[in-house]
């Protein structure tokens, strides 16, 4: 399980460099008058309480559980 | 701003913008619901699958839940976010000499074509479906002189879900009106192979182009034509008493000098012209004066003798 929070982390690293250089791209574009920055500062909230969330929720569980092992699946 | 290199709000040369409009934001609307659908899904498909088995979060099946729903909802945050940037930054600016058409892509992509007032040529608006009727914007269609992209002939600029397009294709083609008679090209004949320059033929007929073909026998007989009509018309509206007619000016003039001297000979008998000499006075004399004075009229005599003069 430990793999999955690894590939978890990879995919939050390059998504966090991702959108910061088209926060950036976005910034520099920016005209006179427009509501760019509102728009980016919501979705900068939406994206910190959803990593947040998802950190908390990650934090919690126990991830050196065995994938292969049935009897720890309860089905 | 520093990116833009054309007239936008806020850079030095913002009083060239006539018009600057973004895409309506009904045209927005479809990309709404489908954002909101994304977001919603997951959400309505676990709470069913949830009361249908109250185990699908136990154990390890929680990890996997965790991460994907993770990983879904940044996903479709970014889409929302990147559909929104290229639905608002679809600009359109009409300025005097020029229509900016700003085209977004995402994060990375961008089109910027900027038309020539002279390419333009013909202008059309369109309102179609029940939504742009109803929110009040179309697309407007611009046809242009030249090439579209680069080898390919494509004419037609399509400036797609802008608000009151009839309003906008109307600004434009007034500006065009307006830079084509700025820039005299107006004219009725141009200059170039084949056409004639104002000017450029004498009165004998002769070309003096000589890479003007010669005429026809049929446009020499109407310009025969042409002449003997206008010489008619001038005959017939000669002064019958005369025997000759009077062509030019000077014959006219002649003419309006002998009769002022007749009509004076007839308002001062004294004054008829002798041996049909005319007699040219500067003021008429003391009793002529005296019998056309006005009440309150001063005479010549009594401003000789200056004195008081008594007004009424």
């Amino acid at each position: 399980m430990i793999i999955l929070l690894i590939v978890w982390l990879i995919f939050l690293f390059g998504f966090i460099i991702f959108n910061a250089y088209g926060v950036y791209r976005v910034w520099s574009m920016r005209i006179k008058g427009d509501k760019v920055g509102i728009v980016v500062l919501v979705y900068l909230v939406a994206l910190v309480a959803i990593i947040g969330v998802s950190a908390a929720l990650i934090s919690q569980l126990d991830w050196n559980t065995q994938v292969f092992n049935l009897e720890s699946l309860n089905l | 701003m520093g990116e833009y290199n054309f007239p936008i709000p806020g850079s030095p040369d913002e009083d060239k913008i006539i018009i600057f409009a973004r895409r309506h934001w009904a045209s927005y609307l479809g990309q709404f619901f489908l954002s909101v659908f994304l977001l919603v899904f997951p959400i309505v498909i676990i709470a069913a699958a949830y009361r249908l088995s109250s185990n699908i979060f136990n154990g390890i099946a929680l990890h996997f839940w965790t991460i994907g729903l993770s990983m879904y909802y940044l996903i479709v945050l970014n889409f929302i976010f990147v559909a929104w940037i290229t639905f608002y930054y679809d600009v359109y600016i009409l300025c005097r000499d020029e229509i900016i058409d700003i085209h977004q892509i995402g994060f990375f992509g961008r089109t910027t074509t900027q038309i020539s007032m002279l390419r333009v040529q013909d202008v059309s608006s369109q309102v179609k479906g029940i939504f742009p009727t109803l929110f009040g914007y179309g697309n407007v269609i611009v046809e242009t002189a030249g090439e579209n992209t680069a080898g390919d002939y494509n004419p037609e600029y399509l400036i797609a879900a802008i608000p009151r397009p009839q309003e906008f294709a109307a600004k434009v083609m007034q500006i065009h009106n307006e830079v084509i008679q700025k820039q005299n090209l107006d004219r009725p004949t141009g200059q170039g192979e084949g056409t004639i320059p104002p000017g450029s033929v004498n009165r004998n007929g002769h070309n003096n182009n000589c890479n003007e073909a010669p005429k026809t026998q049929y446009q020499q007989m109407i310009e025969k034509d042409k002449d003997e009509m206008n010489y008619t018309y001038q005959s017939s509206e000669d002064n019958s008493t005369t025997d000759k007619p009077m062509s030019s000016s000077w014959d006219r003039k002649e003419k309006a000098n002998d009769d002022e001297v007749e009509a004076n000979a007839l308002r001062f008998p004294e004054n008829a012209p002798e041996n049909g000499k005319p007699v040219v006075h500067d003021t008429p004399s003391a009793e002529v004066q005296s019998a056309t004075k006005e009440e309150g009229e001063i005479s010549q005599e009594e401003l000789d003798k200056g004195g008081e003069i008594k007004l009424k």
